[in-house]
C-alpha cells in the first residue's frame, strides 16, 4: 500500500516535473527505496507518539519493526537510512532536552543508540543476505526448468530425426536387397559358387541392415510415446509372455516362478517387453545342460517391488556389465547364441527410465545371471 | 472370377520399389494390365483424366489402386484422402503400400478409408508372397464393384 502510494506520488511528481521542465528526478529505484524507509520511520514515530508521552522514554519501540519492513522492502541501504534516521529522530524528540540535537545527547543514552544501531545493521544485513540467497535459488530453479524444457525439445528433435533416417534408409536397403535377388535369378549360371555366396551375404548383410533400422525405430518411437501409468497385474503379464515364448519353441528350459509378483504402476504392453526381453535372453545366453530361468519378485527392501529375472547361463563379465545397455552392443559374434541386434537390453532399460525406475544385474561368469529392476524411483 | 482385365495402378516414386514390384507381379502370374503414376500430383491426374492424362482413352479407370505413402510433392496421405472423399473414385479398392508400420500411419489411412494397409518386405520372396496373397484376395477372392454386370 504505502509502496503504491510512494509510487503514486513519484509518478506524479515526474509528470509535474516534465510539464515545468524541472530537472528529472534519479531513477525509481534507490530513491524509491530511501523514500519508502522515511515514510516507514515517520509512521513509526506517529505510532510510538500515540502509545505512551515523549518523557516514558521506549524511544526505538516501533523504530524495530519499522527497519525491518524497510530491509524487507528496499534492501539493504533502506535498512541503514531507517535506522540511522531512527537515530537522529529518537535523539531531537525523545531524549532531553526535547526537540533538540546535539552530540552530547546522543552520549547520555549511548548504549541504547548502540543497541539499536547494531541490531539495524544485523538485521539489514541478514535480511539482505536471505533475499540474495532465495533470488540465487530461485534463479537455479528457473535455469534447471529451461534446460529441462531445452532436453525436452532435444531428445524429441533427436527421436524425430532417427526415425525419418532409419525410415528413409529403408528404401535404397530394399533395393539392395532386391538387386541381388535379381541376380541370383537371373545369372545364376553365370556366377560360380563363391559368386553366388557373395550374393547371399549381400542379401543377408541387408537383412541384418533392416532389422538394426527396425529397432533403431522401435527405440526413437519410445522416447516420444506416452508412458501409461495403470495399474498392471504383472502375472497376467508374465503369464502372457510366457505364452508366446513357448510358441516360438524355446525348449529344453524350466521357467520358475518363485512366487507372485503382484501388481505394479505402469504401462502393461511396455511392461510385457520388458519381460520378454530379459527372459528371450535369459533362455538363449545358456549352454547348460539342464536349463532354467526363474521369475519373482524381490520384497526385501519393502520399499517399492524389485523384479527379477534369473538365469544359470553363461553369465556376464564383470568388465562388460556396464555396456550391456549399449545400444548395438553385442557381447558375442553374431552367430552365437541365436544372434540379434543387441538393442534388446537398450530398449529395456528405456523403457524402465521412462516408468522412472532403475534396472541392474548380479551376474556371476559361467554361473548365471540376475536382473533386477524397479518400475518406480521409489520416491 | 479371376479377372484379367481390370487395371492395376500402381502409385509408387522409386524406380526400383516399381521393378520389384513389376517382377513380383510377373513372377506370380498376374496378367492384368499394370499402370504407374510416380508421384502424387500425377496419380491425381491419372485418376481425375485431367492433364497429361485429358485424352479420351490415355487413363482408364483402375480396378484397383496400390499407394504407396511417401512420394515427393502431393503425398500419398493425401492421395487417398482424395480418392475416398470423390464420390465416383472411392468405390475403387486402395491398398496402401508402405515402408512404416507406425500405428499412426495405420490408424491414419484406416479412418481415411484405406482398404487395406501393407508394409513393404526388404525381401523379394516375402514381397512375391505378399503380391500373391493381394493378387489372390483382391482379384480373385473378392467382388468389386462392376464385376456382375
Amino acid at each position: 500500500m504505502l509502496n503504491a502510494l510512494i509510487t503514486f506520488a513519484y509518478r506524479a511528481w515526474q509528470g509535474i516535473a516534465a510539464r515545468f521542465q524541472f530537472p528529472p528526478l534519479p531513477k525509481l529505484g534507490l530513491l524509491h527505496h530511501l523514500l519508502l524507509s522515511a515514510a516507514l520511520m515517520f509512521i513509526a514515530l506517529l505510532a510510538r507518539l500515540l502509545i505512551a508521552p515523549i518523557e516514558a522514554g521506549w524511544q526505538y519501540v516501533t523504530f524495530f519493526p519499522a527497519v525491518t519492513l524497510a530491509v524487507i522492502a528496499g534492501g539493504f541501504w533502506a535498512g541503514i537510512f531507517a535506522t540511522v534516521l531512527g537515530v537522529i529522530i529518537a535523539t531531537w524528540i525523545f531524549i532531553p532536552p526535547y526537540y533538540s540535537i546535539a552530540l552530547e545527547d546522543f552520549k547520555t543514552v549511548m548504549w541504547p543508540n548502540m543497541v539499536f544501531l547494531s541490531d539495524g545493521l544485523i538485521i539489514s544485513f541478514s535480511i539482505e543476505a536471505m533475499h540474495r540467497y532465495r533470488q540465487k535459488y530461485e534463479n537455479e530453479l528457473r535455469e534447471a526448468k529451461e534446460s529441462e524444457v531445452r532436453i525436452k525439445a532435444v531428445n524429441k528433435e533427436l527421436d524425430e530425426f532417427t526415425y525419418i533416417a532409419s525410415h528413409d534408409l529403408k528404401e535404397p536397403l530394399r533395393g539392395i536387397h532386391n538387386y541381388a535377388s535379381f541376380l541370383k535369378e537371373d545369372y545364376s549360371e553365370l556366377l560360380d559358387e563363391k559368386g553366388l555366396q557373395y550374393v547371399s551375404s549381400i542379401q543377408r548383410l541387408a537383412e541384418r541392415m533392416s532389422s538394426l533400422t527396425d529397432q533403431l525405430l522401435a527405440y526413437s518411437k519410445l522416447g516420444s510415446t506416452e508412458i501409461k501409468k495403470e495399474a498392471v497385474n504383472v502375472d497376467a503379464v508374465v503369464d502372457e509372455v510366457m505364452e508366446d515364448l513357448r510358441s516360438l519353441c524355446i525348449g529344453g528350459i524350466e521357467f520358475r516362478r518363485a512366487n507372485k509378483l503382484g501388481s505394479a504402476l505402469g504401462d502393461a504392453v511396455r511392461i510385457g517387453e520388458v519381460f520378454q526381453n530379459l527372459i528371450a535372453n535369459a533362455a538363449k545366453y545358456n549352454d547348460k545342460p539342464v536349463k532354467w530361468v526363474e521369475i519373482g519378485r524381490d520384497d526385501s527392501t519393502k520399499l517399492i517391488p524389485v523384479f527379477y529375472v534369473r538365469d544359470n547361463g553363461i553369465g556376464i563379465p564383470v568388465q562388460q556389465q556396464g555396456s550391456v545397455f549399449r545400444i548395438f552392443k553385442r557381447l558375442h559374434e553374431q552367430n552365437k547364441y541365436g544372434g540379434g541386434t543387441g538393442a534388446g537390453l537398450t530398449i529395456v532399460k528405456k523403457i524402465i527410465d521412462r516408468h522412472g525406475g532403475h534396472i541392474w544385474l548380479e551376474s556371476v561368469p559361467g554361473e548365471g545371471t540376475t536382473f533386477y529392476f524397479t518400475l518406480s524411483g521409489g520416491e | 472370377m479371376v479377372s484379367t482385365k481390370k487395371i492395376v495402378l500402381v502409385v509408387e516414386d522409386s524406380e526400383d520399389d516399381f521393378i520389384a514390384t513389376t517382377r513380383a507381379f510377373d513372377k506370380v502370374g498376374l496378367l492384368n494390365p499394370l499402370r504407374r503414376c510416380s508421384n502424387g500430383d500425377q496419380a491425381l491426374d491419372y485418376l481425375y483424366q485431367r492433364g497429361e492424362f485429358s485424352a479420351a482413352d490415355a487413363a482408364p479407370r483402375p480396378g484397383i489402386i496400390l499407394l504407396d505413402l511417401n512420394l515427393p510433392g502431393t503425398d500419398g496421405r493425401e492421395v487417398l484422402r482424395a480418392i475416398k472423399t470423390d464420390p465416383h473414385l472411392q468405390q475403387i479398392p486402395v491398398i496402401v503400400l508402405s515402408t512404416s508400420n507406425a500405428e499412426q500411419d495405420v490408424a491414419d489411412c484406416y479412418k481415411a478409408g484405406a482398404n487395406s494397409y501393407v508394409q513393404k518386405p526388404i525381401n523379394l520372396t516375402w514381397l512375391t508372397e505378399v503380391m500373391t496373397r493381394i493378387k489372390e484376395y483382391w482379384l480373385e477372392v473378392s467382388i468389386m464393384p462392376g464385376d456382375s454386370q
